[in-house]
């Protein structure tokens, strides 16, 4: 065994294994991997082999694309055959929400350049003549997806790496791992290696291995089984004939996967009450587990399955496997470095893995070698968790997270396990309000407000729902007179010392507010030149910022500041998100309900938009800050978390006659779409540089160095091939633009929309979207598609709602 | 014609068996069980028996835990009539299983009594034996062939030196070799009827 590494790939199957194909690939030998028993020993063995291309979230989509196209071409390279056939998937619907579900699927697909079609009925029952389809309505295909041989593909890929220097030890065991000056020294039972970087991917071990550095790895397995018949004497026939195989078959209502097997069938249903395992992990001896099968459980789907493909039901079971499947809060997987350490590697909690290891691999190769990845990993971040994430919560979210896997993926879906679980001091007060809520980063934020009898629900569709109404309203006060609302979700953290200055101006692309008491919007570029987070930062004096990010990102946006934070002390960092509260105060009357509360002066003149005041509110300390998202007048109330609902009632209790109202997330969101203000993760993201997402204002080139600066010059010497606009969407009669919804021109795709909204307070259903930069003219007409129904699109100015920001600054 | 048939729950064989830490023994909780193979011979055969006319009856019998029904429950989805559990905690062995089944069969009067040559998690192969001393039966182990006559059963065996024919009397005990025959697999309705039975 070497002594030495650059990097240490800890865990054998086909994610781990994959990481070290990349690694070497990229051009770096000297990497290799440790794995405790035999390659593929762990899931990787017992997986059904598909390949699903499905999948709602724009990163995770890159990541099975490219995994696919590689892995049909790992024989060619590696001589080894990986089993791949490419067969198609058909995912069937019954309703019309499915059938919603797959348009906005289509979107995503055709904007990231993956072919799908839609089948009637009649055309499945073509290619699937086993299949019953008098009770669909419809289906998708990916004509590209199939399935492999899990095993086969993980020793093409262990040669492919072989082949370029890396090495592998087997029944080698990591025990610890320690940090040294340039890395880290992983400790094995055979001798230790010192390495620049490790990657854990140790599967059902990841919070074992997590636990040898600190960390709380949040993922914890679920039990998956599947049926393997005998032959069935039809499907013997057709293989006979020389007839092609049926193809993967998805029936998303009845929660299962079927497809051929050596002249029978497999069926993997997605059940509720499937438990976790290995919660404190699997055990030292662990290699080519199985469970005791369970098919009560599974009975419904068996019915269903049988229903569906009756021959399913004809012959024996010849075999039921039941494994563990790795699952996270949100199921899909941790790909990316670890907070808080510098060169350790996150490539955990896999429920597909064969299917995303190629592209968790390529990223990571990325990242490790290059600094950064190249698309967008938002959606598998390691840091998009927190310490919230306790062993129980996982239990309870992963288990949750498995029961889910084919439920209808509505746009406004908010599970209900684990919650509440983080709550402010007003959630009593929102809930008797009639506060319907959702939950970010483990926080209960209210998403709208049922009034008028309306009952205290949510009516998740991808389509205008019960709570369009309810959003109306409170859009429509905020417009007229005053809105609450709840934001203590934020991440915010205080950065000060002598060194503060230097430091934050280094880390973002605009100037820092100079006077104390100012407010800037700044944006934090990528090495790449891509936009990595926003922080709204305001300075509270000299020597000492406050900023606030959104709060789904706090461990994302302040691990990013920590990272790059000189480590002599001149620096310190100080996470407020847990101590500090955050009720928003806007519209009209927002200055009149102040003065109400407040001894202080918030007249125009003493009170400037984008600048911050210490204040009473009752008799509780506030810092005032007049900036908010909506585009009205408003200021956002900082406070010491302990006074929230002594400011809560002081505020209810005066702007009763002005008509303060609260209101939700929802209404922000068509607020803040009227005003074309950007969202880190859609509008804004690593993938688009600044000036495509039109942060041009926010963007100082000449101000000194910074992060990203000179990537982004080379950048724009390059061109862009984006640019960020607004658009009406003519003619829309019950559903608004979701995002990830290709754009036409002359029907052919041109961009896609990021987000987009009914806007109330101009009476038009918005989007913002990118399109090729000749494009972005106002008044250019554009066609969108919104659940499969075109729609003409007209490029709006910038800031549809109060261009000039005269609402802002009155 | 009525076959009793003993059928046993054992750790799969496809699972690597792992010693408890403290040595007492070996991991079963949350370890894939089923049928001891052989076992799902004998049940095969006696299918096939009543499968041609010259069997009435198939009664499955297991004795140990809880969990063991599964067992009986697998033996009814492929064919078996009629169930019977024995519950009994904790480890057994061949001269106690032996002796439940004696008073199983003198309740039920079974004119065959088949079971698996031996089980593959304690690899005793001695409750058959056992069995039919305490009945003073006769006995033919290892069977790779049985064929039924009206009063006798002729049966090849599977020895050491090749193959042997035998002749038995019935009633007997008969303990089956893997080579007998291909056990069928019970399809999914029929898995799930046996399920939901109660015997
Ligand atoms: C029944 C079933 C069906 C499935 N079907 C599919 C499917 O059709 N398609 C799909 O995409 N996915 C499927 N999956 C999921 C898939 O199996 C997993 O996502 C995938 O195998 C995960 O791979 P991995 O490399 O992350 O984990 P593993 O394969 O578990 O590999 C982790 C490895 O790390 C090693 N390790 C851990 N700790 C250490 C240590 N300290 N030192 C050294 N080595 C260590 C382990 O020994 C193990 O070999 C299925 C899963 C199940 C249970």
């Amino acid at each position: 065994m070497k002594s030495k590494a650059k990097v240490v790939v800890v865990g054998g199957g086909v994610v781990g294994v994959s990481a070290l194909y990349h690694l070497a690939k990229k051009g770096w030998s000297d990497v290799v991997l440790i794995e405790r028993k035999e390659l593929t020993s762990g899931s990787t063995w017992h997986a059904a082999g598909l390949l699903p291309l499905f999948n709602m979230s724009y990163s995770v989509g890159q990541l099975h694309k490219y995994a696919v196209n590689l892995y049909k071409s790992l024989e060619e390279e590696t001589g080894k055959n990986v089993g791949f056939s490419v067969v198609s998937n058909i995912r069937l619907a019954n309703n019309k929400d499915r059938m919603d579900e797959y348009h906005q699927y289509a979107g995503v697909a055709k904007t990231i350049g993956v072919d799908v079609k839609f089948l009637t009925p009649d055309q499945v029952k073509e290619i699937w003549p086993l299949c019953h389809t008098d009770d669909l309505i419809g289906a998708i295909q990916h004509p590209e997806d199939g399935y492999i041989q899990p095993a086969d593909l993980t020793q093409a890929l262990a040669t492919g790496a072989r082949n370029r220097g890396a090495e592998i030890y087997r029944n080698t065991t990591v025990l610890a791992m320690k940090q040294n000056k340039d890395g880290w020294v992983v400790e094995t039972d055979k001798g230790s290696i010192e390495c620049e970087h490790v990657i854990s991917c140790s599967g059902n071990f990841a919070r074992q291995t997590g636990k040898m550095v600190g960390l709380d790895i949040p993922v914890i397995p679920v039990e998956h089984q599947y049926i393997v018949t005998e032959p069935h004497p039809e499907i013997q026939k057709r293989k006979k004939e020389g007839l092609p195989e049926m193809g993967v078959l998805r029936d998303s209502d009845s929660r299962w996967y079927m497809r051929e097997e050596a002249g029978g069938l497999i069926l993997g249903p997605y059940e509720d009450g499937a438990p976790a395992c290995y919660v404190d992990g699997p055990s030292k001896e662990s290699e080519y587990e199985l469970f005791q099968e369970d098919l009560d459980r599974l009975a419904p789907h068996i019915e269903g399955a049988i229903h569906r493909v009756p021959a399913f039901g004809e012959v024996g079971v010849k075999k039921v496997y039941n494994g563990a499947i790795c699952y996270t809060p949100d199921g899909n997987p941790i790909v990316g470095p670890a907070w808080g350490l510098k060169n350790f590697w996150i490539n955990e909690g896999h429920s597909f893995g064969i299917t995303a290891a190629g592209g968790a691999g390529w990223q990571l190769a990325e990242w490790i070698v290059d600094g950064e990845p190249t698309i967008d990993m938002l959606g598998v971040e390691p840091r998009r968790y927190g310490d919230y994430c306790s062993k129980s919560y996982l239990k309870e979210k992963n288990e949750e997270a498995y029961s889910h896997v084919f439920i209808t993926h509505f746009p406004d879906e908010e599970r209900p396990a684990a919650r509440p679980l983080r709550t402010a001091p007003c959630y009593d007060r929102m809930k008797n309000l009639g506060a319907v809520f959702g939950q970010k980063f483990g926080w209960e934020r209210p998403n709208f407000f049922a009034t008028d009898g309306m009952e205290q629900k949510d009516d998740w569709s991808f389509r205008r729902s019960n709570w369009f109404k309810a959003v109306e309203k409170e859009c429509k006060n905020v417009k007229e007179n005053v809105g609450l609302l709840d934001m203590t979700a934020f991440a915010k953290c205080r950065i000060k010392g002598p060194g503060a200055e230097e430091f934050l101006d280094k880390l973002v692309a605009n100037k820092l507010p100079k006077k104390v008491g100012r407010i800037n919007l700044c944006h934090a570029l990528n090495t790449k030149g891509g936009v990595h987070s926003e922080f709204t930062i305001m300075r509270e004096s000299e020597n000492s910022f406050y900023l606030v990010s959104a709060g789904a990102y706090q461990r994302l946006d302040h691990d990013w500041i920590f990272g790059w934070m000189p480590k002599d002390g001149s620096v310190q960092f100080e996470n407020l998100t847990n101590s500090k509260g955050v009720l928003v105060v806007s519209g009209p009357k927002a200055r009149e309900l102040m003065q109400r509360v407040s001894n202080d002066d918030f007249s125009n003149e003493n009170f400037k938009w984008l600048s911050a005041k210490q204040v009473d509110v009752g008799f509780a300390p506030v810092n005032a800050m007049r900036v908010n998202f909506v585009g009205e007048l408003g200021w956002e109330l900082h406070h010491p978390i302990e006074y929230q609902n002594h400011i809560f009632d002081k505020l209810m209790d005066a702007g009763q006659d002005l008509g303060l109202k609260p209101y939700g997330i929802r209404a922000m969101n068509s607020l803040r779409v009227e005003k074309s203000y950007k969202l880190v993760g859609t509008e804004l993201s690593i993938e688009y540089s600044p000036y495509e997402s039109g942060l041009d204002r926010f963007i100082h080139p000449n101000k000194g160095s910074f992060i990203g600066l000179d990537a982004l010059n080379k950048w724009r010497e390059k061109g862009f091939d984006n640019k960020l606009v607004t658009l009406e969407v003519h003619e829309t009669s019950d559903a608004d633009v979701l995002g990830n919804n290709p754009i036409y021109e002359n029907g052919s795709v041109v961009g896609r929309a990021t987000g987009g909204d009914f806007g109330f307070r101009l009476g038009k259903s918005i989007a913002l979207g990118m399109v090729k930069p000749e494009l972005a003219n106002v008044g250019q007409k554009l066609r969108i598609d919104i659940l499969g129904k075109m729609h003409e699109a007209t490029i709006l100015e910038e800031s549809p709602y109060d261009a000039e920001n005269k609402l802002l600054r009155a | 014609m009525k076959i009793l048939v003993a059928v046993k729950r054992v750790i799969d064989y496809n699972v690597q068996i792992r010693v408890k830490e403290d040595g007492s023994g070996v991991v079963t909780d949350n370890v894939k069980m089923s049928t001891n193979p052989p076992d799902d011979n004998a049940i095969e055969e006696a299918v096939k028996i009543k499968e041609s006319g010259k069997a009435t009856e198939i009664i499955a019998v297991t004795v140990g835990e809880e969990k063991a029904q599964e067992t009986v429950r697998k033996a009814l989805a492929v064919g078996a009539d009629r169930g019977i559990h024995v519950k009994v905690d904790g480890i057994i062995e061949p001269l106690a299983v032996s002796k439940i089944l004696k008073k199983i069969v003198e309740k039920e009067n079974p004119d065959l009594v088949f079971m698996g040559k031996q089980a593959i998690d304690d690899d005793c192969n001695q409750t058959g034996q056992m069995l039919a001393a305490h009945l003073n039966w006769p006995q033919a182990t290892f069977a790779s062939k049985i064929e039924v006559n009206d009063q006798s059963l002729q049966v090849t065996r599977e020895v050491d030196e090749g193959l042997e024919t035998i002749e038995v009397n019935t009633p007997a005990i008969v303990t089956c070799d893997l080579r007998l025959n291909e056990p069928r697999y019970a399809s999914l309705p029929n898995i799930m009827k046996a399920k939901k039975k109660t015997y």
